[in-house]
């Protein structure tokens, strides 16, 4: 709340502490004639009386007599400093008691004035400068116990020791019933011997500055700043003067923050160490992949081939979270890529919902699509990482829900010129999630537990759905509540194509088998035994499908201009003419015909993910060796397709 | 599956191969023949210091290998790959080879049998 500060624009009430009316009354003349000090006199008559008030009201000055009716001489001064020590006092003494007036002051008071000799400009201006003083004083003592510092003198020669009352605060003591002299110090149970140490450190060094951890009486630590400075005076003597700050804080959130650091940077090293590992797992689980998908076609009964298939299935869990840990880090290494090209909205997500159907048929749910009649057929953006995130996020309302629905909405929120933004949003009527958890949701490694079951997957599903919104400078939230179901939407901006493009360019479907006339395949391949299983494989898969075999890239040059091909898998490492160099010369120096043959590596390097790196020696796409089959059969097939629609 | 053969393991190219006896046969000979051919390659590669050869060696070897799945050999070729080619260190590439050179012999003869 708002105050004035003491002593300004306000006026200053006066305790005056005398049992003479005439008296009384003539310092109210006084300070009224004065005009320096705008002030209302109380007047007490008594001791008791003067306590009585000065409990009630803090006044700005207190003037004192020390003859009263109920108390007299020295006493009365020591009697009001010890009930209130930080009242601000002038005391009255008689013509005769000038030393009892000095030694009033020493005591705590902060002048003396003798009755009969001052005039009404002295008492004026004692009155104001010990308020003033007063005032400063007080604001010192907020600013120390604000700022947590205190200040400190000791003059050993003279036993003076004086601290600030935040030092003493600092140190466990109440600053009304401490006060030490310098030789209470020495003692090492007292907590502020440690300004012992400092001074004699400060005697040799001039200035000296430490940092401390204490345990005080109540068994609390705190960590303490201290500066001790020593100055000699002309008399040879020591004096030292320091402060003392309390900065536990400071070291509480140091040591937070380096906690943190060190938490961010073992989470680093470990998904870091999950990546690498999850990296080395990926080629074993193709290979498991690519073996369990042959060995589906050689099996004779169902139940072997139950459980071959549950092996793929559960492969394929496997090989997905490892893909979502290989994900994520990439994500925090900056290694995702994001393409811009044509697609259609409406297919896409037909297509998910198609794909997501079953598993929700599983649980007789409802999966719907809601869309606007004017959305734009077609737009431009990364098709890839919209499916993935509305894969997750559909994929989750599956999952979360038991019954009732999921819908898949999408809202045209602005569209300007070749530039439209989309709300997609996926509801369901789940289990909805708890308040507590919002916040974090879409955090790396969180996960909704349910009461009846394990929680499933790695809890990266949505970190990663998040990322892919962000990276495209989209926002993503959900709202829920528990039992209520969950929303979870987002927007994305995306560019427009023009009537033109829109005219020439469809979204590549596979709205026909492109197999029903004969295709020819080249393989470009040193490796005999990987020919051969190549070739076997994909003969195995097509009827009407020819496959012409090479060995380097010089060989390949040569077959492409002696025959018509259809596509090319190519291998990267070989020898004479390597994979990327062939590419290269394809794209560059044959005929038009020949330099838009779609080529995809093949290659055992994980790096080819690279998407820089792929277009750069214009490779239209990859497959990781050892093979995954279907991965193989599904890349030529949306090649080929592409292809041909690109020649329609 | 339990596994016949004592140095080699043959899932993988069984798997390849299908049901059909003629590419597996042929898969078995290749294997033999790249075998045979390869490894005394890779040590006169090494002799001459080819580094760059050796590696790309030693890349062809990988998938000849995993046609063999005889995982000791598979890591030593391994270990060549990572110790030969711009950053070669030619006291590990000796090692592994010679690794790679001992493993062999028990797989060329288990090979042969099985092609015979």
């Amino acid at each position: 709340m708002y105050k004035h500060l003491p002593g300004f624009g306000v006026t200053n009430r006066i305790l005056l502490v005398e049992d003479d009316p005439s008296y009384v009354r003539l310092v109210e003349i006084m300070l009224e004639e004065s005009g320096l000090l705008d002030c209302e006199i109380v007047n007490a008559c008594t001791l008791s009386e003067c306590l009585l008030a000065l409990e009630r009201e803090n006044f700005a000055a207190v003037l004192l007599d020390l003859s009263l009716p109920d108390s007299f001489g020295f006493e009365t001064l020591d009697t009001v400093l010890a009930r209130y020590p930080k009242s601000n006092i002038i005391v009255l003494t008689g013509r005769t008691d000038k030393d009892l007036g000095v030694l009033a002051v020493k005591a705590g008071a902060q002048d003396f004035l003798e009755k009969g000799e001052f005039d009404y400009s002295q008492l004026a201006k004692s009155l104001r400068f010990s308020i003033e003083r007063s005032n400063i004083l007080s604001r010192l003592e907020d600013a120390q116990r604000i700022g947590k510092i205190g200040n400190w003198e000791c003059r050993p020669n003279e036993q003076f020791f004086f601290a600030s009352n935040e030092v003493y605060r600092i140190f466990n003591f109440d600053p009304a019933d401490a006060k030490f002299i310098s030789k209470e110090l020495h003692n090492p149970e007292n907590p502020l011997n440690v300004l012992i140490e400092m001074e004699e450190e400060a005697k040799n060094k001039g200035l000296v500055k430490k940092e401390k951890r204490v345990v005080l009486s109540n068994g609390v630590t705190r960590f303490i700043s201290l500066l001790c400075k020593a100055t000699e005076t002309t008399q040879g003597e020591i004096l030292y003067s320091g402060i003392v700050q309390d900065i536990t804080e400071q070291k509480r959130a140091e040591e937070l923050r380096n906690a943190r650091d060190l938490a961010q940077e073992s989470a680093r090293i470990k998904e870091q160490v999950i990546a690498n590992v999850s990296h080395e797992m990926r080629t074993p689980m193709n290979a498991i992949l690519g073996m369990t998908n042959l060995l589906l076609q050689m099996v004779k009964n169902k139940e072997e081939y139950h459980y071959v298939y549950s092996i793929k299935q559960s492969s394929e869990v496997l090989l997905g979270i490892i893909n979502d840990i290989l994900q994520v880090a990439a994500f925090q290494n900056n290694q995702i890529p994001l393409s811009k090209k044509n697609f259609n909205l409406p297919n896409l997500l037909r297509d998910l919902l198609d794909a997501l159907r079953p598993k929700a048929l599983e649980k007789k749910l409802e999966l719907m699509l809601s869309l606007p009649s004017d959305i734009p057929e077609e737009m431009i953006g990364d098709k890839l990482r919209l499916n993935q995130i509305l894969y997750n996020l559909v994929g989750n309302a599956i999952k979360f829900t038991d019954e009732g629905s999921v819908l898949v909405r999408v809202e045209i929120l602005n569209q300007i010129d070749r530039s439209i933004e989309i709300r997609f949003s996926v509801k369901d009527t789940g289990i909805g999630i708890p308040s507590s958890k919002l916040d974090s949701i879409f955090e790396t490694f969180t996960r909704i537990s349910r009461k009846d079951r394990v929680a499933e997957g790695t809890g990266l599903g949505l970190a990663i759905t998040k990322k892919l919104v962000e990276q495209q400078n989209g926002k993503i939230n959900v709202v829920s509540q528990p039992g209520g179901g969950s929303v979870f939407y987002f927007e994305l901006t995306f560019e427009l194509p023009s009537s033109v493009d829109v005219d020439t360019i469809k979204e590549i479907t596979i709205t026909k088998n492109p197999y029903a006339q004969p295709f020819v395949v080249l393989i470009v391949e040193d490796h005999k035994m990987n020919q051969l299983v190549i070739q076997r494989t994909l003969e195995k898969q097509w009827e009407n499908v020819r496959v012409v075999v090479t060995s380097n890239g010089d060989e390949a040059i040569e077959r492409l201009e002696q025959e018509h091909i259809d596509i090319i898998l190519m291998d990267l490492q070989m020898p004479i003419r390597d994979g990327f160099e062939t590419t290269e010369y394809i794209r560059t120096n044959m005929p038009p015909h020949i330099a838009s043959i779609p080529i995809l590596a093949m290659t055992a390097h994980q790096m080819i993910s690279d998407q820089e790196k792929f277009s750069r020696f214009g490779l239209d796409d990859y497959v990781l060796k050892p093979f995954d089959p279907e991965q193989l059969f599904e890349k030529i097939e949306y090649h080929l397709a592409k292809k041909e629609l690109k020649n329609v | 599956m339990y596994n016949q053969h004592q140095h080699i393991k043959l899932d993988y190219l069984e798997l390849m191969a299908g049901d059909d006896p003629k590419i597996r046969q042929t898969l078995l000979e290749l294997l033999l023949s790249d075998l045979r051919t390869e490894l005394p390659r890779m040590r006169d590669l090494f002799e001459a210091e080819d580094w760059a050869e050796l590696y790309r060696s030693a890349h062809k070897m990988k998938s000849t290998l995993d046609y063999s799945g005889n995982e000791a050999m598979q890591q030593a070729n391994l270990n060549i790959l990572s110790h030969s080619g711009d950053q070669h260190d030619p006291a590990e590439v000796g090692r592994a080879l010679q690794q790679l050179e001992a493993l062999s012999i028990a797989v060329l003869v288990e090979l042969e049998a099985i092609i015979q």
